[in-house]
C-alpha cells in the first residue's frame, strides 16, 4: 500500500467541491449523481452534503464526515 | 494521469518541486496551501475544482479529496495500513470486518498514546468504546500489551496449519473466546519470566473462575510453561487440557487450560 495524494478541503469551498465531484442535493437535501442516482457510503447510506466527509480515490466511493468511514475504507484494503 | 500532472499548469511548478512531502494540497475558498507555502489566489481553486470536474464520469480520482475535519484521522489511519499491512491482511482473512475494524480502531488508539498526544487519545479511547462497547477496551488491552503481534497474530498459522479448511471457524473461536475471557487468558511470550507465569496463573485461579487458559508459541515458551506447571504441582487439584500445534513452517504453540477437577 502507498501512500496517495490528497486534496483537503474546508467547509468553505465544500458545496464547490461536492459539485465538482458530480453531485447535487435532492429535494431532501441528500446527495444524488448527475443521472438522479442516490449517492451511498460504504455502508449504502445516503449522505446529505452536511454530511460529506469527501470521495476516495479506489472506487470513488463518497464518506460521510466520520472517523469510522476512514476505518472501514483502510479495512477493505483498497 | 498522476496527481502532479493534474496540477500541472494550475500551481506554479516550483512548488511541486521543492517539497518534500508535497503529496498533499490544501484548498479553501480563496487560498491553497501546499507544505508551509500558503498562495492567496482564488482563480487556482477555480482551476483545480474544474480540473476535479474533468473526473466527474470517470472511474477514479487522481488523488483522495478528503475533508478538513478527517485530515488528521487520515493520515494517521494510512500510517497504520502501511504499517500493520501484512498482518490487516491476515486478520481479514479469518475474521468478520467489524473485528478488524475494532482492531485498527484500537491500533489508532495505540499509536495516539505511543505520540504521547492524550487529547486525542481520550477522544479515540471514547470513540472505541462507543463504537464497540462489549470488546473495545479489550482489544485494546491485547494491543497495548502486545499480544497481537506476538501471539493473537501468529497464531493464524498455527490454525491454517492444524484445522486445514477448518481453520477460519476454529480461529474466530479461539478469537472469541480470547475476547469473552479475557483478563482470564495468559500470555507467554519471550519476556515472560517462570515466576510471571507463576504469579499470573495463581492470580487467576484465586479468582474462582472456571478455567485459566496459558497461550504460548515458541519451543522456549512452551518450556517454561512446562517447568511452573511441574513446580506449582498443578495437576493435584487441576484438570490441564494440553493442546499443542506446530504449523507447516515448524513453529510450535500450546494452549494449555487449567481447569478446576470436577468432584465425582
Amino acid at each position: 500500500m502507498e501512500k496517495k495524494p490528497i486534496i483537503v478541503f474546508d467547509n468553505s469551498v465544500k458545496s464547490r467541491v461536492i459539485n465538482s465531484l458530480g453531485y447535487k442535493e435532492n429535494e431532501e437535501f441528500k446527495l444524488v449523481e448527475n443521472n438522479g442516482k442516490l449517492a451511498t457510503s460504504q455502508d449504502f447510506e445516503s449522505i446529505s452534503s452536511d454530511e460529506f466527509g469527501g470521495v476516495l480515490q479506489g472506487s470513488k466511493i463518497p464518506i460521510k464526515n466520520k472517523d469510522t468511514e476512514l476505518v472501514k475504507y483502510f479495512i477493505s484494503g483498497k | 494521469m498522476g496527481f502532479w500532472d493534474f496540477l500541472k499548469g494550475i500551481i506554479p511548478e516550483k512548488l511541486i518541486n521543492i517539497n518534500v512531502d508535497n503529496r498533499k494540497i490544501e484548498i479553501n475558498n480563496s487560498s491553497i496551501i501546499i507544505g508551509n507555502q500558503t498562495i492567496i489566489e482564488p482563480k487556482i481553486v477555480d482551476k483545480i475544482l474544474a480540473k476535479l470536474s474533468e473526473y466527474k464520469d470517470k472511474e477514479s480520482l487522481p488523488c483522495q479529496v478528503i475533508h478538513k475535519d478527517l485530515d488528521e484521522s487520515y493520515i494517521e489511519y494510512e500510517e497504520i495500513s502501511i504499517t500493520q499491512n501484512e498482518s490487516l491482511k491476515k486478520l481479514r482473512m479469518v475474521l468478520p470486518r467489524e473485528e478488524v475494524e475494532c482492531i485498527l480502531t484500537a491500533r489508532r488508539l495505540k499509536l495516539a498514546y505511543d505520540k504521547k498526544d492524550t487529547e486525542l487519545a481520550k477522544i479515540l479511547y471514547k470513540q472505541l468504546i462507543d463504537n464497540y462497547p462489549r470488546k473495545g477496551n479489550k482489544v485494546y488491552n491485547l494491543i497495548g500489551g502486545g499480544y497481537f503481534d506476538e501471539m493473537i497474530i501468529p497464531f493464524i498459522e498455527i490454525f491454517k496449519s492444524q484445522f486445514d479448511d477448518k481453520y477460519i471457524e476454529r480461529y474466530r473461536e479461539f478469537y472469541y473466546d480470547i475476547i469473552k475471557f479475557f483478563p482470564l487468558a495468559f500470555f507467554v511470550g519471550n519476556g515472560t519470566t517462570e515466576d510471571h507465569i507463576s504469579e499470573g496463573i495463581s492470580e487467576r485461579l484465586k479468582l474462582n473462575v472456571p478455567f485459566v487458559r496459558l497461550h504460548a508459541i515458541g519451543g522456549n515458551n512452551i518450556e517454561k510453561i512446562e517447568q511452573v506447571i511441574e513446580k506449582l504441582r498443578i495437576d493435584r487439584n487441576y484438570t490441564i487440557k494440553d493442546n499443542r500445534f506446530t504449523s507447516s513452517t515448524g513453529l510450535k504453540a500450546q494452549i494449555l487450560e487449567i481447569k478446576i477437577k470436577s468432584s465425582d
